[in-house]
């Protein structure tokens, strides 16, 4: 049985108590987590970023690429941002602009590819982004003049890039793929507040690192920019992340394992996880990371 | 016959890693690094929203060796080469279709020799050019992912759902089983038995022992990484050709194996589909393809669809100068 196998000799555990976990106990819901969802893994850190507290090679727990597929503000979706663009497709959120999609300098001559074959029906051509395009504020000048001027790429033309007839094109806004966000997202220990504590990192849909202000976006009002924050990751040299601050997690939780516990289930340190995740979806709810289950005691 | 192209990604930590080897260990060395990349095969269907599986590296792919690497939970690992380029000019004058034709050849060499049977991931081999502009904080990249072009004729039927082969959920949990058991290669050869409850998967280095025992049910399975409900993923093009060329396979059975994230994380086959193909192989002699000099395809577009490179800008993640203007 693989409950039993994980079930911990609670010491001087506090975690119905007060809602927070010892290092012991934050490895066993850690590995009960891998265990009923592979895609979450442990990571070890290097001897520079390793913490005494905690086995080498169980430091921090990690789940890559999460989709992410709507912003927070599509959750209330109004329609006030459609408009119907060539050919009848319908073109939605035209009034958001994905921050990042500045950073991208012009690499092409706009040589895109024009209406492909599918099944006999033409493709309508990919809307042209240019419109999304803003000047980049984050780049200062002098920096600006240094860009290569990309659509010089002589092999724009020449280049054999496809026999048209078997390349499917797939284009904006028809496709999810392109409009799909991923998050790497990590589960620290806080020491200090002696509770798990969740890092993300996000990308666009062209795979460019999300901005703040563009990871904000994905997070609940009540808690962007006051509980989360961008700060380094403990074990990722210094890359800034987006991290929900740990001070309220404690009470949070002990007020979820209430709930749990009044509804008349007993439940075990190795399944804090679980609801430490459940409570995280309520302040990042785009973020499809939740493939967990209900706790059933 | 159509195939969706390779998505690329390219995680943040690859270049932090490039940057620091560039500047401790490469240095203006530019010579061809191994690289191991990595993808899921795609998902479709309920629950999730569709992702395609993308080809993947990331910081530890550098220099690493595909026998050792070890990828995230269910990804396939593929081998790649990384040419650095020291300079934006070099980037730019590297001759993209010669290196797309060699990369070409190589896999026709190898799907020649046999080298391809047995160790088939050499069919999902890619390129990546780089040029790491440090002062700036600034990638330029262009994946190649070659398919040998038209030495086959490939045409195909809509495709089935997979419920049509395996009809019982018993046979996909086997199937399903049996991959895994595989060790989930990037290609493979299944069989279902058309009464139910029969399974059988092997590797395509025992085609011959395989074909023999079960003939025309055999399925051509490969991992798909493909979420389109009608085309199949890029890898099925070399496999296609091999199968042309080296089984002389003219008609057969395509398994786009396909998964999504289920119940508790684990994966689920069920949307996988099955693609009906008819290929004709070149007819030329065995020395003549031998001599042959294959063209090439497969230059990834960049975001706008053009046949240009990408960029990633860390400027605002990583230089020192523009986080110190924000945090003013």
């Amino acid at each position: 049985n693989v409950a039993e196998y994980f079930t911990p000799v609670l010491g001087s555990s506090q975690f119905k108590e007060k809602g927070v976990l010892t290092p012991e106990e934050f490895v066993l819901a850690g590995d009960l987590l891998c265990y009923k969802c592979p895609t979450w893994s442990w990571r070890g850190g290097d001897s520079n970023t390793n913490k005494p507290y905690l086995p080498p090679d169980k430091q921090y727990l990690v789940t890559d690429r999460v989709p992410c597929v709507k912003r927070k503000d599509a959750l209330e979706y109004s329609g006030k941002d459609e408009r119907v663009i060539e050919d009848d497709w319908l073109e939605t959120h035209t009034g958001e602009v994905s921050q990042s999609a500045v950073d991208v300098p012009d690499m092409g001559g706009g040589e895109g590819p024009s209406g492909m074959d599918v099944e006999g029906q033409d493709v309508p051509p990919p809307v042209d982004m240019t419109s999304y395009i803003k000047p980049h504020a984050a780049i200062s000048n002098d920096t600006e003049d240094d860009v290569p001027d990309m659509a010089d790429f002589q092999d724009a033309d020449n280049l054999v890039t496809a026999d048209d007839h078997t390349y499917i094109v797939q284009n904006e806004p028809e496709d999810n793929i392109v409009r799909t966000r991923t998050y790497d997202v990590s589960i620290t220990y806080d020491k200090y507040y002696q509770v798990p504590r969740i890092w993300l990192f996000g990308y666009d849909e062209r795979q460019q690192p999300l901005s703040t202000e563009a990871v904000f976006e994905d997070v609940s009002q009540d808690h962007a920019k006051k509980t989360v924050t961008m700060e380094a990751h403990p074990y990722k040299g210094g890359l800034p992340y987006a991290s929900i601050h740990p001070c309220r997690h404690a009470e949070a939780m002990k007020r979820i394992i209430d709930n749990v516990e009044d509804a008349g289930k007993q439940l075990r340190v190795d399944q804090y996880l679980f609801l430490f995740l459940k409570f995280m979806s309520s302040v990042i709810p785009t973020i499809e990371y939740d493939y967990t289950f209900g706790v059933d005691g | 016959m159509q195939f969706v192209p390779w998505i690329s990604f390219v995680d943040v930590s690859f270049w932090t890693d490039l940057a620091k080897k560039k500047l401790e260990e490469y240095k203006l060395n530019g010579e061809r690094r191994k690289l191991a990349g990595f993808y899921a095969v795609g998902s479709s269907g309920q629950g999730i929203r569709e992702v395609a599986g993308r080809l993947c590296v990331k910081g530890s792919s550098l220099d690493a060796d595909v026998a050792t690497f070890e990828p995230p939970a269910f990804n396939i690992i593929t081998p790649g080469s990384l040419l650095n380029f020291n300079t934006i000019e070099e980037f730019k004058e590297a001759d993209k279709n010669d290196l797309q034709d060699t990369a070409a050849q190589e896999i026709w060499n190898d799907v020649l020799s046999g080298r391809a049977e047995a160790n088939t991931s050499l069919l999902n081999r890619f390129l990546l050019l780089t040029h790491a502009d440090l002062k700036n904080w600034r990638f330029y990249y262009w994946f190649c992912f070659p398919a040998v072009l038209h030495l086959s004729a490939m045409t195909s039927d809509p495709p089935a759902p997979m419920s049509s082969i395996l009809t019982t959920a018993d046979q996909r949990a086997a199937l399903q089983q049996a991959v895994s058991d595989l060790g989930r290669p990037p290609f493979f050869l299944a069989m279902a038995s058309k009464c139910g409850g029969f399974v059988e998967v092997a590797s395509i280095s025992d085609w011959n022992a395989f074909n023999q025992k079960h003939g025309n049910n055999v399925l051509l399975g490969f991992m798909d990484p493909s979420s389109h409900a009608q085309f199949p993923g890029w890898p099925l093009r070399n496999f296609l050709l091999l199968a042309a060329v080296r089984w002389r396979l003219t008609r057969c059975h395509v398994l786009c194996y396909r998964e999504r994230i289920g119940p508790g994380g684990l994966p689920d086959m069920s949307p996988s589909i099955v693609l009906p193909v008819s290929v004709t192989a070149p007819d030329i002699s065995l020395s003549a393809r031998e001599e042959l000099k294959v063209k090439g395809l497969g230059w990834e577009r960049n975001a706008r669809g053009s046949a240009a490179p990408r960029v990633m800008d860390l400027g605002a993640t990583l230089d020192p100068r523009q986080l110190a203007d924000k945090a003013v």
